[in-house]
Parts: structure tokens; C-alpha cells; sequence
């Protein structure tokens, strides 16, 4: 349970430094969160660190506070689990889906064309 | 002879049988109409296929102690000219020699569960912090446009949403594909995958291999296919597979519509698909792996 906080909090610090868009201070994050829900300074410094352990956040000092902002944008890491996602692996699916962004007019247009007759079966059978 | 034997036995299950299983569309039919058991078989095949390859070189090593055994020696029984000239020798087993390749087949088929499982961490990991939770569908949302469902199997288990599925799937698409990738989650199709891609990785160009890998992922997804059927109707789950048909899943996860669709579509579009499950059918697909034994080791009768 601790650690499925713990993962919670980290997404909630996150999106709290990717929309202001710019560098903050945990009393900051601190505050915004304690709008919502109470939760401990000292819970977010821990987690904070950890976030930049992880390698998600970068920090300076700026006085005598760490001032944290995200190592990456939001969109950049979207990015990349969307190139895991369609990244196609050597089965024999992946090589037909592959094939679909380079298929030739033709090709493509055949495919569609039997899927459209297969969908009209299915259809069929469910209104019997 | 039991060399001979073993050597035909390879060549029908590593070669001849997965052309003939995958082609003829009698029985392409046959197994997709219970796809968990259709890739129960091919994993049945792959383990059997690998006991023979022991057993070959068991024997190629260790020649003496076995000539005739097994159902060539039985055969003797039969054919009473091809009899054994010699005294049977019953010959036993080290222990270590079948601890020595159980342990190996495990490492191989962990090493690569490792490497799967922690691909599938680290994207679990980005995903927590990236992508906003959708309580109505129980799943995580990423903020792309290019339309893609598709989930990480295991006990921490996600669904994932893009934001171009959201949008282009309307409500009764959007349940279809989410009750498939619970069909995945639930049915723990993962770990039917993993063998697979362990075997298709060793023995990469063999029929066997290439055509079982890509059979039991097809398989499974049909599996997926049917446990959404309890939810959605056929022309539901149809259309949404068409209109997903250009994206694909990351590597360790199953995405709703990266394996064959059209015949996904036109397995729904066929009559019957009655969920029945035999237990002579599992019976005979698990005894598989042993015939293998059978024909080069097993004690005589005599």
C-alpha cells in the first residue's frame, strides 16, 4: 500500500511541474497539493528526492531550497511509450501491420475492401 | 534404428506438421474454434519437439545402452524377424542428465521472461507518471493522437487508452477492445506467449518455431477476442478490430489489434464457436511432449 501511495504521489508531483511549466520549490508543490488533500512536507521532499533519483526530475539550488523541474516534457515521454507501443515485433502480425504504411494503393485498398466485406458478415450474423 | 526413428520424429514435428497445420484451412478452422487449447497444441508441439532433440543426443552420446529399446524394441514383438538379436539390456537413466537439461530449459525460458518482464516495468513505470487515469474505463490515457489499445499483462496489470482511440472509437468499440485486453489479463496469455518466444528465439528459422510463435500469438488474441464476446456482440467487437487495424503493441504487452486482423474478422463472421472444452482433447495435446520418450526409451515389455 505504501509504495501504491508513493506511485501516486510521484504522478501528482509530476503533473503539478509539467502544467505550471516552469521550476518550483516542494513547499510550493506542497501547497497546491494540500488544496486537495493533506499530506506531509516532509513526504514530498522524500518522494521529490526520489523522483530525482529516478532520473524524471533535475534540481538546482536557489537559496537554500531545491527548485525542481522535469528533465523531460510530458509530450516527450508520451512519445516514447507511443514508439514501444507501436514498435511491431517480427511476428508474422507485426509484419502485416508493418506492411500496412507501406503497402501500395492497391494493396492496402484490398485489405480494407475484405475487411469491409467481413465486417458485413459479422453484422449479418448478429441481426439473425 | 532408435536414431532413425528420433530423426523422422524431428523432421514431422519441427517441419512437416506446423506447414500442414498452418495451410490447410480445415484445420486452421478447427483450432480457432478453441483457441486456448488450438495453443496449448503448438506449445505441446515445441515441448515435444525439444525432448526429442535431448533424447537424439542422449543417444548419439550414449549409444550402447539402448539399442533396441522403446517402441522399436516392442516392434520386435511384432515383427519377429526384426527381433532383437542381443539380450535387452534394462538401461536406467542418470538423474542429473535430466536435471541437468530441466535446468536449462528453465534458465532459458526465465532469462527471457526477465528481459520481458522488465521491459515491461520500466514502460509501466513512465506510464504511472505520463498517462491520466480514466475511471470509467478502468484504464490510462496517453495523450497521442495515433489510435492504439493495448495492455501490460502481469500482476500489475494496465490497460492503455490513447487519446486517438478515445476518440476515434464511439462507446460500444471502446468496451469491445477494453473487454479484450481484460480477456488477455485475466486469461494470463502472457505466460503462453513466453515459451513461445523462448523457443522461437533458440531455434529461430525452424518451421516449428516461426509459424508456432506467430500461430499462438493469433491464437490468443482470438482467446481475447471471445472472453469480449460476453460483453459486447460480434459487430461490436468486428468493427472495432477494422477501425484499429493500423496500430500495433509494444513488445511484452498485446495490443487489441496488432495480430491478424482480417482473420480475426472473418473467424467472427463464421457459424458456431461454441466454447466447449474436451478433456480427452487436453489429455492427448499434453501427452505429446512424452511420445518422444516413448518411441526411444521407454522400459521394454519384456
Amino acid at each position: 500500500m505504501v509504495l501504491r501511495g508513493f506511485g501516486e504521489l510521484e504522478a501528482e508531483i509530476m503533473d503539478r511541474l509539467w502544467g505550471w511549466g516552469r521550476p518550483a520549490t516542494v513547499r510550493e508543490v506542497v501547497d497546491d497539493l494540500q488544496r486537495h488533500r493533506p499530506v506531509a512536507y516532509t513526504t514530498v521532499t522524500t518522494v521529490a528526492d526520489i523522483l530525482h533519483t529516478k532520473g524524471w526530475l533535475r534540481r538546482d539550488k536557489v537559496g537554500r531550497a531545491w527548485v525542481y523541474e522535469p528533465t523531460c516534457s510530458r509530450e516527450a515521454y508520451t512519445a516514447q511509450l507511443m514508439h514501444q507501443a507501436l514498435e511491431t515485433t517480427p511476428d508474422r502480425a507485426g509484419a502485416l501491420l508493418h506492411f500496412v504504411d507501406g503497402m501500395s494503393g492497391d494493396e492496402a485498398s484490398a485489405l480494407r475492401a475484405a475487411l469491409d466485406s467481413a465486417l458485413a458478415q459479422v453484422k449479418a450474423r448478429d441481426e439473425e | 534404428m532408435t536414431l532413425a526413428l528420433l530423426g523422422l520424429y524431428l523432421a514431422l514435428t519441427g517441419v512437416l506438421l506446423p506447414r500442414r497445420l498452418a495451410r490447410s484451412p480445415r484445420i486452421q478452422a478447427r483450432l480457432q474454434a478453441r483457441p486456448v487449447l488450438g495453443a496449448a497444441l503448438w506449445l505441446s508441439l515445441m515441448a515435444s519437439f525439444t525432448v526429442a532433440v535431448l533424447l537424439t543426443v542422449h543417444h548419439a552420446v550414449e549409444p550402447f545402452a539402448h539399442e533396441p529399446a522403446g517402441l522399436v524394441g516392442l516392434a520386435g514383438l511384432l515383427l519377429p524377424r526384426a527381433a532383437p538379436t542381443g539380450p535387452v539390456l534394462p538401461h536406467t537413466h542418470d538423474w542429473w542428465q535430466l536435471a541437468a537439461a530441466g535446468t536449462a530449459l528453465a534458465a532459458a525460458i526465465g532469462a527471457v521472461g526477465l528481459r520481458t518482464g522488465r521491459a515491461r516495468r520500466r514502460h509501466r513505470a513512465l506510464l504511472d507518471l505520463v498517462a491520466v487515469r480514466d475511471r470509467r474505463w478502468g484504464a490510462l490515457v496517453l495523450d497521442h493522437a495515433r489510435p492504439t489499445v493495448y495492455c501490460l499483462p502481469g500482476r500489475r496489470s494496465r490497460v492503455v487508452l490513447s487519446r486517438g482511440a478515445l476518440r476515434l472509437l464511439d462507446e460500444r468499440q471502446l468496451a469491445a477492445a477494453v473487454a479484450h485486453e481484460h480477456g488477455h489479463i485475466r486469461g494470463r496469455h502472457h505466460l503462453f506467449r513466453l515459451p513461445a518466444d523462448t523457443f522461437a528465439l533458440l531455434l529461430g528459422p525452424l518451421p516449428l518455431a516461426r509459424v508456432g510463435r506467430a500461430e499462438v500469438a493469433l491464437l490468443l488474441e482470438m482467446a481475447a477476442d471471445d472472453a469480449a464476446l460476453a460483453e459486447v456482440s460480434r459487430g461490436e467487437l468486428a468493427s472495432a478490430l477494422c477501425a484499429l487495424a493500423s496500430g500495433a503493441g509494444p513488445e511484452g504487452s498485446l495490443a487489441a489489434a496488432a495480430t491478424g486482423v482480417l482473420a480475426r474478422v472473418r473467424r467472427l463472421a463464421r457459424p458456431g464457436g461454441g466454447r466447449r472444452r474436451r478433456l480427452a482433447s487436453w489429455v492427448a495435446v499434453s501427452a505429446l511432449p512424452v511420445l518422444p520418450y516413448l518411441l526411444a526409451c521407454a522400459p521394454q515389455p519384456y
